[in-house]
């Protein structure tokens, strides 16, 4: 369980360019086969229906011709600081991988009792009401690499750690015993067209991420509640930052007061 | 004290009854059977590891090797066995059977292997040998010096799989239970792994393994 802000060498993180984003939903899709997410026929109960990446929409409240819409991909947070999920699991099915900073999802040890869905802040974990069922032809493409869960476990986001180990398996063949960059990337990032999606060593500064999160437009969803999430976003939009900070009511006002800014 | 009645009475010296014949019968299965617990099969091909490596003198990176990307390739797949045997090459009855059975109805030999591990498990044969440098044997027995295969025994209730290096020996049974440690390799299950790695300072943390 993870207790202090750890400061270790490796710290896996992603950095999501909103101003870049279209909302093409790509991320998701290569999220889903890559991670083997059940799905139903009717996926219109939001509430039941799961999805490790999920592309969420905001509006600035505004009116035409003032309108405008943004995209905001959310993974899991992967959060470094009293990992709000970690720290409720009675099972210990969940883990802050310190030498990574993964948090990661045991899903055999699951118990089913979805604290952790309460705990996290961020709706990021998924429950399997149902065991997953695929059309038939459809189990051919599920990925090996992945364990399928069964009924009654929370299953979630883990930035593919399965990519993690294969990357750290060809690092020793090739002879080395660290990750170069680009050896390990998500499917979401590897999947985005635009390119709104990087990731990497947040403490290495031969990575983008390093600089990316220093930058003016960096902030993080909900950040008041300290957990210190890993995925930070960028928006140069002052109205999208308040949406991250869950905070509806001044959206319309920061749009307004930020355009005023432009216009004068 | 208390009166007990006659419907109780009877209810328990049932229960009595069926708890002293689970222990007798326990005891009995236990030692003087032991092997109505484990299922054996054949492997379906005589492989002899030792005519391989010794009298033909291959390595045995020839079937067993690491892929370019870090994967294990495990046990070789026909086509890897038909780089060789696409017609008979020897006189044995193995062979025999192995070309007429397999490579000229071109179908894959169903191994018993008993390493095989549940989805839930990410194994890294990489990390074990490139890293750590354990040797096949720690894990898998000297396999390697096996002039049969080793027979598959599973635990018909834990679905446990053993393997027995002493291929010869036709003690398997009593061997098994009497003093595994000498006999036989090992289960391949989730204890083993952990002994292991407690063992030598490895962390034993969930994630590690699982997936």
């Amino acid at each position: 369980m993870s207790t202090e802000s750890p400061q270790q060498s490796v710290r896996y993180g992603m950095v999501i360019d909103l101003d870049k984003c279209t909302g093409c939903g790509n991320c998701a899709v290569a999220c889903h086969m890559e991670n083997n997410v059940p799905f139903r026929t009717d996926e219109s109960d939001k509430s039941r229906n799961m999805a490790w990446l999920r592309i969420y929409k905001v509006k600035n409240g505004a009116e035409y011709p003032h309108a405008r819409v943004a995209y905001i991909p959310r993974p899991c947070m992967q959060c470094d600081r009293h990992t709000p999920c970690v720290s409720v699991c009675p099972a210990s099915a969940t883990n802050y991988d310190k030498s990574t900073g993964l948090v990661d999802q045991i899903n055999t040890r699951c118990i089913g009792c979805r604290y952790c869905m309460a705990a996290c802040p961020y709706m990021v974990r998924c429950f399997n009401w149902w065991d997953p069922a695929w059309p038939a032809d459809a189990e051919k493409y599920l990925n090996p690499d992945v364990a399928p869960r069964m009924r009654g476990v929370v299953e979630k986001c883990t930035f593919c750690s399965h990519r993690y180990i294969q990357a750290k398996n060809r690092a020793r063949q090739e002879g080395r015993n660290y990750l170069e960059k680009g050896d390990y990337i998500p499917a979401c990032v590897e999947a985005c067209p635009v390119e709104a999606m990087h990731f990497g060593d947040l403490n290495d500064p031969e990575y983008e991420v390093a600089h990316l999160i220093k930058s003016p437009r960096a902030f993080r969803l909900l950040e008041r509640l300290h957990t210190e999430p890993k995925v930070y976003y960028l928006s140069s939009h002052e109205w999208v930052r308040r949406w991250a900070d869950n905070d509806a009511v001044n959206t319309q006002s920061a749009y307004s007061q930020q355009r005023q800014g432009v216009e004068s | 004290m208390r009166v007990i009645s006659q419907k109780r009475m009877n209810s328990a010296i049932m229960v009595a009854i069926f708890l002293a014949g689970f222990v007798v019968f326990h005891f009995i299965g236990r030692y003087f059977v032991p092997m109505l617990a484990y299922t054996r099969h054949e492997q379906p091909v005589d492989f002899s590891h030792v005519f391989h490596g010794n009298d033909v003198d291959m390595s045995c990176e020839t079937c067993h090797f690491f892929y370019e990307d870090g994967s294990w390739s495990g046990i070789p797949t026909l086509d890897v066995c038909m780089n060789c045997h696409s017609e008979q090459l020897g006189e044995s009855e193995a062979e025999k059977v192995f070309v007429t059975e397999y490579v000229q109805k071109n179908r894959e030999v169903q191994w018993e292997l008993y390493f095989r591990q549940p989805q839930c498990v990410s194994f890294s044969h990489s990390s074990h040998v490139k890293e750590a440098k354990l040797a096949c044997e720690t894990c898998h027995g000297p396999q390697g010096l096996s002039r049969h295969p080793t027979k598959y025994i599973v635990n018909r209730i834990t679905k446990y799989s053993y393997v027995v290096y002493d291929s010869a020996s036709s003690t398997i049974g009593s061997a098994l239970v009497r003093s595994p440690e000498e006999n036989v390799w090992g289960t391949m299950g989730m204890d083993e792994c952990a002994k292991c790695h407690r063992a030598r300072g490895v962390s034993t943390a969930c994630f590690i393994c699982h997936k």
